[in-house]
């Protein structure tokens, strides 16, 4: 372990002061600052060795000035007052006039009230050649489970970042936040046909936990599996037909059909088609759904958001009827409601928004495999790859890349991939049994919104939903 | 050469790297955008990232970081032995052979002063005229869309050890609108996003937030079809996506990673003969262009896809290597992390017929103006997607549809062209024509 030359976060509370009440011109509300250091490093594995190695170090300080609805926002890379000032000076410029703004009310320096993730050494401090060690030992592994396994590549990403957020009106929270990835890719060949099976596992714990608990097995026997699974695959049909959605990963489906469209921005201007419905039926009874951003270890929990705000556990439907909306502060005060700990960032070069952490629906009491007989043809979806979503019609998609069909009942043969397209307005009105076996992904999930990335998770119990477009090629 | 790229090459060889490369990415960016006439957000940036790769022999890693003080720099270069020495060897690793020649002055402009300096004020104007273009255009547009312009300026200073070192300067403005149209019983929205090299090369602000909202507007009514197999056309705001689909398919490390249905098919016959995909990294006015790759490499126009025969992949030093081939010049270096190939300017050769009048000469099949998601597979080719977009019968334009897929397989959809237009468009690097598949499945209801 290397020791740096110097500190990874400057807190000198005098500069911490300067650089907020550069921000604070007339009419602006509030200033904050987002200070971040972290480190990122990538290993990656294929034709077993490890040849492929690299490391970032990023670190900078957001300045943002808060005027109403409007927002000022600047960063630089380099943490001094003069850039501060800088940055400030340009935050401001939101504001042409209005009220001096208040001074300056400096709080002190708090650990978020919860731990989630308490790792003794960090992910990027965890020796190279241990982290190598693992990568060849997946290899290894990958190749004992079948012999139609030809090529394996594996990725082990690991993250650790150091965030302070400091505000004018006395916000001041740090938090030291881990992060571990692991992808996994296996071919395998039969004949001439080559597929490809990718599975992933991850969180905010420790290296310690990924070799100690053998989650990366796991991932390893999935993605071999998955592969060898396709080598049978069969054109995917298309149309529409009753989609039954194993547990975990597909909760991406969720994600998706109302996650977006439950994110505060989008409601307070009234671009998504779940504004002002507060109170309406958007599902069946069988769907109580919450976006919780406080289970320990998760890739998408937060002990505090990036703008400060304690995460919390938020109801968003609860048995079919829409609740509430996940926030930022900006857009909690706009709709009159209390922050939910839903303001994130990709990094201190961009201002927060309203994004989800983890977002599934809670288990319900029906037998996975009954759920399954009560479909006579249709489509059974276990994996997927990623989705995306249009908030103001509500249509949205999500990409299988592990199904089957299903006839009279019985799980058929699997299917090429596919694209599944629905309305989120009405799918969840679709869905007609919740299995008990609530899962969450493994903690591998990326979400993408205007132009910024955030990690987080996703979870779904078996549901059948009746009546989604499968985008086969047999018509 | 810059300090930082300086020093970080003299670190690297006293801490014994027998090569190494050292890039310095400078960039300022500024973003303004206006919702109902008012100033919505104002952002601006200043980055500098430190790229460094660096070489024990046939090891290698590479670092970056903004921590640009010499310690700083002694610190990461460190960290790059440290990693390299870790890693295993790789025949293939090392310097390209190449390097690109001095640039002769004036031969690729890709800076605009004017675009670089751009006040907050003159963004907020643009930024107005688009947003109030667009909520003047139709009644249905409701005041809660936005107008955008965002500007940067880059500069780059990359060094080798073998004694390469250029620099270069290159800006760049986007231009956008997002328009929402509503009716009693739904909400549609239409984007429209235009780039360039310089402020003076987008449209008119008036004629993008004009366009956004007739997007918006042509989508109201938008219903579902029923399952059918059936022509699709796709405009060439939409066909950028095939291209960007070649793109990854095409890119050394998915073929040298065995991820690519294009795979070992050089020399074959893939498209159709009108078929015509090509990759320019000194396209005038290109937004990709550069007078040398992410290594140093000369930048060049290669044809990728001749008379729809498969010619070359796009391919970085390591890659070429890998495949016994020479190096195109598309090494890609992301801001922070290890070069990788990738298209510059990427696009396909319009053909001669009016687009009008491929439209005009569709019995029935759905033109694609809008797509959700990723849906490409490159180790299959398999293709599946979810699309808006008008249905067309007896040669007009109908009424429009959403909540559809399209699918197929892109090897059968690349020799199942049966149109392409003479509109080639750029959006961003990425060019097409309007194209017409002769079939593919849309699933609807």
């Amino acid at each position: 372990m290397t020791s740096p030359s110097e500190p990874p976060l400057p807190l000198d509370r005098a500069m911490l002061v300067r650089g907020l009440e550069s921000a604070l011109g007339p009419g602006v509300d509030e200033a904050e600052l987002f200070l971040e250091h972290g480190v990122r490093e990538r290993l990656r594995l294929e034709r077993g060795e490890v040849r492929s190695v690299s490391s970032e170090v990023v670190q900078g300080v957001g300045v943002r000035a808060v005027a109403g609805e409007k927002t000022g926002y600047a960063h630089s890379d380099e943490v001094t007052v003069e850039s501060l000032r800088l940055a400030g000076g340009t935050a401001r410029a939101i504001a042409r006039s209005g009220e001096a703004a208040r001074p300056v009310a400096l709080g002190t320096p708090k650990r978020p009230t919860h731990d989630l993730y308490p790792v003794s050494v960090a992910p990027t401090d965890v020796a190279v050649p241990d982290r190598i060690h693992l990568l060849e030992e997946i290899d290894r592994y990958a190749r004992t489970l079948d012999p139609k396994v030809e090529r394996v590549q594996a990725e082990l990403y690991c993250e650790h970042r150091q965030v302070a957020i400091v505000s004018s009106d006395g916000r001041n929270v740090y938090d030291d936040r881990p992060l571990l990835r692991l992808m996994v890719e296996a071919s395998v060949s039969r004949d001439s046909k080559r597929r490809v099976g990718r599975a992933g596992v991850g969180g905010r714990y420790g290296f310690d936990v990924l070799v100690g608990d053998e989650r990366w097995r796991e991932a390893v026997r999935t993605a071999v599996q998955r592969a060898v699974t396709n080598l049978d695959d069969v054109p995917c049909p298309a149309g529409e037909m009753d989609v039954v959605l194993g547990p975990g990963w597909p909760g991406i489906l969720l994600h998706e059909a109302i996650g977006h469209g439950l994110e505060a921005d989008f409601n307070r201007r009234g671009t998504s088609a779940f504004a002002g419905r507060v109170g309406e039926r958007i599902a069946t009874e069988l769907c109580t759904i919450v976006d919780d951003g406080t289970l320990a270890g998760r890739r998408g929990s937060l002990n505090v958001d990036d703008e400060g705000t304690p995460t919390e556990r938020t109801v968003l439907v609860e048995r079919g009827i829409l609740r509430g909306y996940m926030t930022d502060r900006l857009n909690a005060r706009l709709l009159g409601v209390r922050p939910t700990g839903n303001g994130r960032r990709e990094s201190y070069a961009h201002p927060p928004m309203p994004r989800m952490t983890n977002t599934f629906l809670l288990a319900g009491t029906d037998d996975p495999a009954e759920i399954l007989r009560g479909v006579r043809r249709g489509l059974y979806a276990v994996s997927f790859g990623g989705g995306s979503v249009d908030i103001a019609n509500g249509s949205f998609v999500f990409e299988a890349n592990e199904a089957y069909r299903i006839e009279d009942g019985r799980v058929g043969p699997p299917v090429r991939g596919a694209t599944l397209i629905g309305n989120g307005a009405d799918v969840l009105l679709r869905i007609d049994a919740v299995g008990h076996d609530l899962a969450l992904d493994r903690g591998v999930g990326i979400c993408g919104k205007l132009g910024q990335t955030v990690p987080v998770g996703v979870g779904l119990p078996t549901v059948r939903v009746r009546g989604l477009t499968v985008g086969g090629t047999e018509g | 050469m810059s300090a930082p790229v300086r020093q970080a090459l003299d670190a690297a060889a006293r801490l014994g790297a027998s090569g190494a490369d050292a890039c310095l990415v400078e960039e300022h960016r500024l973003t303004l955008e206006v919702v109902a006439g008012e100033v919505d957000k104002l952002t601006r940036a200043h980055d500098r990232v430190l790229c460094v790769r660096l070489y024990r022999g046939e090891r290698v890693a590479t670092v970056s970081s903004s921590k640009l003080s010499p310690g700083g720099i002694r610190e990461l270069v460190g960290r790059a032995r440290e990693l390299a020495d870790a890693a295993a060897p790789d025949p293939c690793n090392g310097l390209p052979e190449e390097a690109a020649p001095p640039e002769s002055e004036g031969a690729l402009d890709l800076y605009c002063e004017r675009t670089a300096r751009l006040e907050a004020e003159e963004a907020l104007e643009w930024a107005r005229a688009a947003d109030g273009a667009a909520r003047a255009a139709d009644p249905r547009i409701r005041p809660i869309g936005w107008g955008r312009l965002s500007i940067r300026a880059r500069s780059v200073h990359l060094a080798r050890s073998d004694g390469f070192a250029g620099s270069y300067r290159t800006t760049s403005a986007l231009g956008a609108c997002m328009a929402l149209a509503e009716s009693p019983s739904e909400k549609q929205r239409g984007a429209v996003f235009r780039t360039a090299l310089g402020i003076d090369g987008l449209p008119a602000p008036e004629e993008i937030g004009g366009e956004a909202a007739r997007r918006a507007v042509q989508r109201l009514g938008a219903q579902k079809i029923p399952t059918v197999q059936a022509p699709v056309l796709y405009e060439p705001e939409t066909a950028v996506t095939l291209v960007q689909h070649l793109a990854e398919a095409l890119s050394g490390s998915t073929i040298d990673q065995g991820r690519s249905c294009l795979a070992g098919r050089l020399g074959d016959s893939v498209a159709v003969p009108d078929l015509e995909l090509v990759d320019d990294g000194r396209l005038p006015d290109g937004l990709a262009s550069r007078p040398f790759d992410g290594e140093g490499v000369a930048t060049r126009r290669t044809p990728l896809i001749e008379k729809g025969t498969l010619r070359s992949y796009l391919l970085d030093t390591y890659t070429a290597r890998r495949l016994g081939l020479r190096t195109t010049g598309n090494a890609t270096r992301p801001l922070r992390g290890a070069p990788v190939p990738g298209p510059s300017n990427l696009f396909l050769e319009p053909g001669d017929e009016d687009a009008d009048s491929i439209v005009a000469r569709t019995e029935r099949g759905l033109l694609v103006t809008d797509l959700l998601g990723f849906g490409f597979d490159p180790v299959t080719g398999d293709y599946s997607r979810g699309v808006a977009g008008l249905w067309i019968e007896g040669g007009t334009i109908r009424h429009p549809v959403q909540e559809v897929t399209v699918a197929g397989n892109l090897l059968d959809m690349l020799r199942g062209i049966d149109a392409l237009g003479s509109d080639l468009r750029f959006f961003g690097p990425f060019g097409a024509p309007t194209i017409r598949f002769a079939e593919l499945t849309i699933a609807g209801s």
